[in-house]
């Protein structure tokens, strides 16, 4: 937009057109996709911890109640370590987010999960585990936080894989 | 250029039914090269996020413990023909951004 003659015209076009970019920006046409994710930072020392006591500090977690509310499912023993499927369903009211935790990882945090618009939570993946361990469900409520466990036993270890 | 993230989305009695693949090696930092024993370093997925009708519904942040090719299934409120979008972005600043619309 440099321009050693620049005329007042152009000065004018270059004004309306930024006015309209804005204007685009304004209503979230134009930079709603380039900054949708630009505001949310993924936090290091939550995937850093080696205990679940340290994890649930770095997370904010006080204390979270053992609840059957939260419902694990998950295979009792996996084959697999390097694909492990596990499902979480609660019927706790106002889900606001779910943790997964795996207690015997080198690192226990496998992710972290902001929900809305879910009528009852139902969130499924699959995690890499290193070997037999417990798996924790953290849940996040208006009410607080509700946690489930669940002992997997692995027969070839996935962190190496 | 990474791959396309496969999206499989279908809404019965008010609730979709999410499901998708996101393509990724998720390399955890803990793998050594077969033939030098150098350890491979970490690349991972860090952050993705789901829309409906331009509504962020669900943001996850993720560590590199979460399977290759990570996979999730959510079910959210919404009906057939909600535009669902989906974009991911991992630890050496690719990104990838994918579009479906919910069947019914």
């Amino acid at each position: 937009m440099v321009k050693t003659t620049s005329t007042l015209k152009d000065r004018r076009k270059f004004f309306v057109d930024s006015a309209g970019l804005l204007f685009l920006a304004s209503v979230g046409f134009l930079p709603n996709d380039l900054i949708a994710m630009g505001d949310e930072v993924w936090v290091k020392k939550w995937f850093e911890t080696k205990s679940l006591d340290d994890t649930f500090t770095v997370l904010g977690v006080d204390s979270a109640r053992l609840d059957d509310r939260v419902l694990i499912s998950a295979p009792d023993t996996a084959e697999n370590g390097a694909y492990v499927g596990i499902s979480v369903e609660s019927s706790l009211p106002r889900v606001k987010a779910v943790a997964l935790l795996i207690e015997k990882n080198p690192i226990v945090l496998a992710g972290y999960f902001e929900i809305q618009q879910v009528d009852k939570l139902h969130l499924a993946t699959k995690v890499k585990m290193a070997e037999s361990s417990d798996f924790i469900a953290l849940v996040k409520s208006d009410d607080g936080f509700f946690m489930n466990r669940r002992n997997i036993k692995v027969i070839l270890g996935g962190c190496g894989s | 250029m990474p791959k396309a993230t496969k999206i499989r989305a279908k809404a019965k009695d008010g609730i979709i039914d999410f499901r998708m693949l996101m393509r990724h090696d998720m390399e955890s930092g803990f793998r050594k090269d077969e033939n030098t024993g150098d350890i491979i370093p970490a690349w991972f997925i860090k952050k993705f996020s789901i829309q409906i009708n331009s509504k962020k519904v669900l943001l996850g942040y993720i560590g590199p413990t979460l399977s290759k090719n990570p996979y999730i299934r959510c079910m959210f409120k919404g009906k057939a023909g909600d535009e669902i979008r989906v974009e991911w972005s991992d630890s050496k600043g690719e990104t990838r951004v994918d579009k479906d619309i919910v069947k019914g």
